[in-house]
């Protein structure tokens, strides 16, 4: 007998469908435009987001057409003081502050269901100790935890960097010296024939030093580690609470009783039910997650300018708010990117919630 | 006075054909929070012979489900004990002797030489799974000798289902289980129990949670099944109805030990120990009108009315229901299995003659 899927349902309540539909276009816009605004325009070396005049500073919206072309376009949310299209900012931040919600909450997926199944699992004192240490997170306060996390791993970067560029500026020297040696006696004491080879020992190894990109990308990491270490407390309750109480279900019992190993019960028979609730708190994860980063982005200590995400442009708009002249724009647009997102994501939640949590079911809160 | 020799539990002669499960002296206690420690099961014996339906039958908690659980060590050992006893499985392989074993020998029994169903069958069933795929998991886990390939496997499915009567076998593999009512699915849960042809089907009131009409049929399926297949059934049950109608052999059981057992004919129609006839008369019956129906508590109150006097010996049958939360070793001495007429067993105490009391208490003979 035909059974219509539970999807149909879920897919045609209103608020899930219209939040879709905004994280979609949110998703397709900012990652879509990623190619173009990392690349440079022809007469200027810097990706296109970053690039500005400073005539142009402060630019207000302008959604008329007095100038004409791609130019008009990026003057649609007006430019920063250093007159950088806003739209061209908002853009790569948000797919950056989308990348960091999303991965960072598919870390505290994979180790929030990880902790909280062995957890409830294993029962008695083991899953004492681990629940314990759960709520001792809980209880310090995450900025703390991320502050630290970050300033820790700026230490280790920092000192393994010194590291990485004494030892090259040693084997350069090495290289040179035994280069020195040789060449034909007449040309040893000549300084230009030993400046010819530092220079030819620099191009060969470099100086050891990090690009700016991979500081970027460590920066941004950290930022994912600390969010996703913090995140995954909430999950690891939830897949704890979930375990114990399957753990118990006849099912289970009736799985044992034919002879089905500890591995299989496990992979076959608990955590296929668990996806239900791990979804819908994977969902709801996103835009705490996104929130985070805006929020750490916003004290200075998330994402770095010149990168831009939706947090530190709303800090740098706040900057420019004064009494005398009131650059509105520069914060309007990038909180309201920002809050019609999280909206957005909520609401899918929340209809997943519905749908998928058995004990939600039916219920108005 | 009753003739015979009083045999100790342990030394009990086994007749006919070799036991397929033989338990002896099992006592099983859980330990609580603070240390407190419950005795749910004191020194039970008994032994199922191939072909033959043995029934547990008593009040809840007097300890019958921890029995048949024991048997398959699917108690949770962290908080249950096994002191002393012994359970021993005859496979093809040999006697395994079950408290003994490591853990892949115990697995190897499950489901392969005594197979188990529960009470439950609403959850029994795993709801993310199809009902083939369930059958499959309990065909594949034992059929490492059998050569299986895919249509071997869907043979064995269908084959499975179809012998527990469920219509149209193929078209239903690939159902959920929530397409299926509570007698279909303890029908599921008999195909799945039944796809390694145990030796032993262990039912743990297989029919309570199942409406009258339903529960006939589907005990007439477990003993259909089990005529087919040479297979002894193990059942667990509080209906005396269900005793007197598919058993052989019945145990009575009352504060975790067996209290009486023999010939289910001879017990039911000739009780001897006050527990049993107190069961008996607790029955309601149709037609009868009583103003109130009699509890157990109301019949067995009076230690005096429990003597009985066997080869010569006055033995007392009493045993208040609070003994059975003490720890085995505040009992002076444990009353036990005596067998008291051929294929009668009686579990009694000895104690000093009463003076002045006849020697012959007021007993049938």
């Amino acid at each position: 007998m035909a059974v219509r899927s539970p999807w149909r349902s879920v897919l045609l309540r209103p608020r899930l469908a219209i939040g879709l539909a905004v994280i979609a276009f949110m998703v397709v816009a900012s990652f879509a435009s990623l190619p173009y605004l990392l690349g440079s325009a022809a007469d200027d070396p810097t990706p296109r987001y970053n690039a500005g005049r400073v005539e142009q500073a402060r630019t207000p919206p302008s959604w008329g057409s007095s100038q004409a072309g791609s130019h008009a376009a990026s003057m649609l949310m007006g430019s920063d003081g250093l007159g950088r299209s806003l739209l061209h900012r908002s853009l790569v931040g948000g797919a950056i502050s989308l990348t960091v919600g999303l991965c960072a909450a598919a870390a505290s997926v994979v180790i929030g269901v990880a902790y909280g199944a062995i957890a409830g699992l294993a029962g008695g004192r083991l899953d004492g100790v681990m629940m314990r240490a759960v709520d001792v997170l809980y209880g310090l306060p995450y900025i703390l935890i991320v502050v630290l996390l970050a300033v820790a791993i700026d230490a280790v970067v920092e000192r393994s960097t010194v590291a990485r560029v004494n030892r090259i500026a040693q084997a350069r020297e090495a290289h040179v010296d035994s280069a020195v040696r040789a060449l034909p006696p007449e040309r040893r004491a000549d300084p230009r024939a030993r400046l010819e080879l530092e220079r030819e020992a620099m191009l060969l190894m470099g100086t050891g030093e990090l690009p700016s990109s991979a500081r970027e990308i460590i920066n941004i990491a950290t930022l994912l580690l600390a969010i996703g270490s913090v995140s995954w407390l909430t999950m690891a309750r939830v897949a704890r609470g979930e375990v114990i109480a399957l753990k118990a279900m006849p099912f289970v019992e009736a799985a044992r009783a034919i002879g089905v190993s500890r591995a299989g019960i496990l992979f076959r028979h608990i955590l296929p039910n668990l996806t239900g609730v791990v979804i819908v708190y994977a969902t709801l994860a996103v835009p705490q997650a996104i929130l985070q980063e805006s929020f750490l982005s916003f004290l200075g200590i998330g994402v770095r300018p010149p990168l831009p995400s939706w947090g530190n442009l709303a800090a740098e708009g706040l900057s420019e708010i004064n009494p005398y002249k009131s650059h509105w724009w520069l914060i309007a647009f990038p909180c309201a990117l920002l809050a019609v997102t999280l909206v957005s994501l909520n609401l899918v939640g929340d209809s997943l919630r519905d749908a998928l949590d058995p004990k939600w079911r039916g219920r108005r809160p | 006075m009753i003739d015979g020799s009083p045999v100790a539990a342990r030394e009990l002669p086994s007749t006919g054909p070799r036991p397929v499960l033989e338990v002896a002296d099992l006592s099983v206690t859980f330990r609580g929070i603070g240390g407190r420690r419950v005795r749910a099961v004191r020194g039970v014996t008994f032994q199922v012979r191939p072909r033959e339906t043995l029934a547990l039958v008593g009040e809840s908690g007097s300890g019958k489900t921890v029995t048949a659980m024991s048997v398959l060590r699917l108690l949770d050992e962290r908080s249950a004990e096994f002191e002393g006893g012994r359970i021993r499985v005859a496979t093809p392989a040999g006697v395994v002797d079950m408290l003994g074993a490591d853990p892949r020998t115990i697995r190897s029994v499950r489901g392969a030489i005594v197979a188990m169903i529960f009470q439950e069958p609403m959850t029994s069933l795993n709801p993310l799974m199809t009902v083939g795929e369930q059958v499959a998991e309990a065909i594949t886990l034992h059929a490492a000798d059998r050569a299986l390939t895919r249509e071997g496997i869907r043979a064995a499915m269908i084959d499975a289902l179809a012998r527990v009567g469920i219509r149209e076998p193929e078209a239903r593999l690939r159902d959920y289980p929530h397409q299926f009512s509570g007698g279909m699915r303890q029908r599921v849960m008999i195909a799945m129990a039944l796809a390694c042809r145990p030796s032993l089907l262990i039912a743990d009131e297989p029919t309570t949670a199942l409406d009258v009409t339903v529960q006939a049929r589907i005990l007439d399926l477990i003993r259909e099944q089990a005529e087919q297949r040479d297979m002894a059934v193990l059942l667990v049950t509080h209906d005396l109805g269900i005793v007197a109608d598919r058993a052989d052999r019945v145990g009575v059981m009352y504060t975790g030990r067996i209290v009486e057992a023999g010939p289910v004919a001879d017990v039911l129609r000739d009780p001897i120990h006050p527990y049993t006839r107190a069961l008996l008369r607790c029955r309601p019956e149709v037609g009868r009108r009583r103003a109130r129906l009699v509890t157990v508590a109301d019949t067995i109150g009076d230690p005096r009315a429990c003597r009985i006097e066997v080869n010569g010996q006055a033995m007392s049958m009493w045993m208040p229901k609070t003994q059975a939360d003490q720890p085995l070793g505040d009992t002076p001495v444990e009353p036990r299995l005596q067998e008291v007429a051929p294929g009668r067993y009686l579990c009694v105490l000895p104690v000093e003659p009463e003076p002045g009391h006849d020697a012959s208490p007021a007993r049938r003979a």
